[in-house]
């Protein structure tokens, strides 16, 4: 659960908002610088600077799609009761839980920019580690989009039905690993300056 | 990319119309969630993107190819997850890729195992969206918790085409 009280009306405004430059900020800032060096001394300054251009352009189109994915984001978590999430997706939600996770999983469309500020929402709303988990997991390799697009017309049906059987039980496993682990570090930061707790 | 922020605006209209009605407090209020985030991500986001693109130039793709072959069992598995985390980009540039390899006499179970490596690992996507968004310690509490995924669903996989008769090698 969340250290915000869940009983206030306004959810938002409770919380100081979370410094825009921080330690991570930094920390950004000098692996962009190193992996620069890197990629200048290995390959020479033509390959960084298509990197450059290549980052600009990714910086162009991902832009309003996160800009987009938090709005999104947040009505999520306006609309998300605690009262209401974390029953069916909280600490407490047991097996039930990262099954209904990992359905949410497999079923969202889209690439991270809209996966990530809605998993963040749901965090916020009152969802569990082990739901957030097993939902990402599902998410990434359950995701019903990508098999339709690239993997049935390319790698054939056996493909898909081998890889498909194989996966879908690990999203609720990892789930379950994660709720386990979660009981060594009962006070995880996620995102800002909000944390996850575990049963209150 | 277009067709993703239509997608992406088109479910955002929808619940946004959905809460309006529910509640007009609801949007001004995702408004100030919004903007904080944005502001907080934005920040790093140009330098993760940056860092990303150049780590991507210096992954070695084809090296990648000639570890993965069927014969390769166990430990080929175990490689095709790492290799698959480090792959680049999104599935515009892996699928092919994954593809390729397969295509080149890569086994069915290590093609499996790099792609949900891909899925899973994605130390690229970690670079750019997770931890600007999530933060580091929840990275790594999602690693610890789903790094046996990508090996177990290429042996699961083997095991499973085995016993029905699938044909998972494409070549």
């Amino acid at each position: 659960m969340i250290e915000t009280p869940g009983s206030s009306p306004d959810r938002t405004s409770d919380t100081p908002a979370p410094k825009a430059v921080d330690g991570a900020t930094w920390f950004f800032v000098l692996l962009a610088a190193v992996s620069m060096m890197a990629l200048a001394w290995a390959e020479g300054w033509d390959a960084l600077f298509a990197a450059l251009s290549q980052s600009a352009r990714l910086l162009a189109t991902v832009t309003p799609m996160i800009v987009v994915g938090l709005f999104l984001g947040g009505l999520v978590k306006e609309l998300s009761d605690p009262a209401r999430i974390a029953p069916i997706l909280g600490a407490e939600s047991g097996w039930r839980g990262l099954v209904l996770a990992t359905a949410l999983g497999a079923a969202t469309p889209g690439g991270p920019f809209a996966a990530f500020p809605i998993v963040y929402a749901l965090a916020l709303a009152g969802a569990d580690i082990g739901a957030v988990v097993a939902y990402l997991t599902a998410w990434s390799v359950l995701g019903l989009h990508r098999l339709i697009i690239w993997e049935l017309p390319l790698l054939g049906t056996d493909f898909v039905v081998a890889r498909m059987l194989a996966s879908i039980p690990l999203p609720v496993l990892a789930g379950f690993i994660a709720r386990l682990l979660f009981q060594l570090v009962p006070d995880l930061p996620i995102g800002g300056s909000r944390r996850l707790r575990g049963d209150e | 990319m277009l067709g993703s922020l239509l997608i992406l605006l088109i479910v955002t209209a929808a619940v946004a119309v959905y809460a309006f009605r529910k509640d007009r407090e609801i949007i001004p209020r995702a408004g100030v969630f919004a903007r904080q985030e944005t502001l907080r991500i934005l920040v790093r986001l140009p330098f993760a993107l940056v860092a990303a693109s150049c780590i991507a130039e210096l992954v070695p793709k084809q090296a990648i190819a000639a570890v993965l072959g069927a014969e390769t069992g166990l430990v080929g598995i175990m490689a095709a997850s790492i290799l698959g985390g480090l792959m680049p980009g999104g599935p515009i540039v892996s699928f092919p890729i994954a593809i390729l390899f397969a295509h080149q006499g890569a086994g069915g179970p290590q093609v499996i195992a790099l792609i949900t490596g891909w899925s899973v690992y994605a130390f690229h996507r970690v670079i750019s969206y997770e931890s600007p968004i999530m933060g580091w310690p929840f990275v790594g509490l999602r690693l610890a918790a789903s790094w046996f995924v990508p090996p177990l669903a290429g042996i699961f996989a083997g095991i499973l085409a085995a016993m029905f008769g699938l044909s998972i090698n494409i070549h």
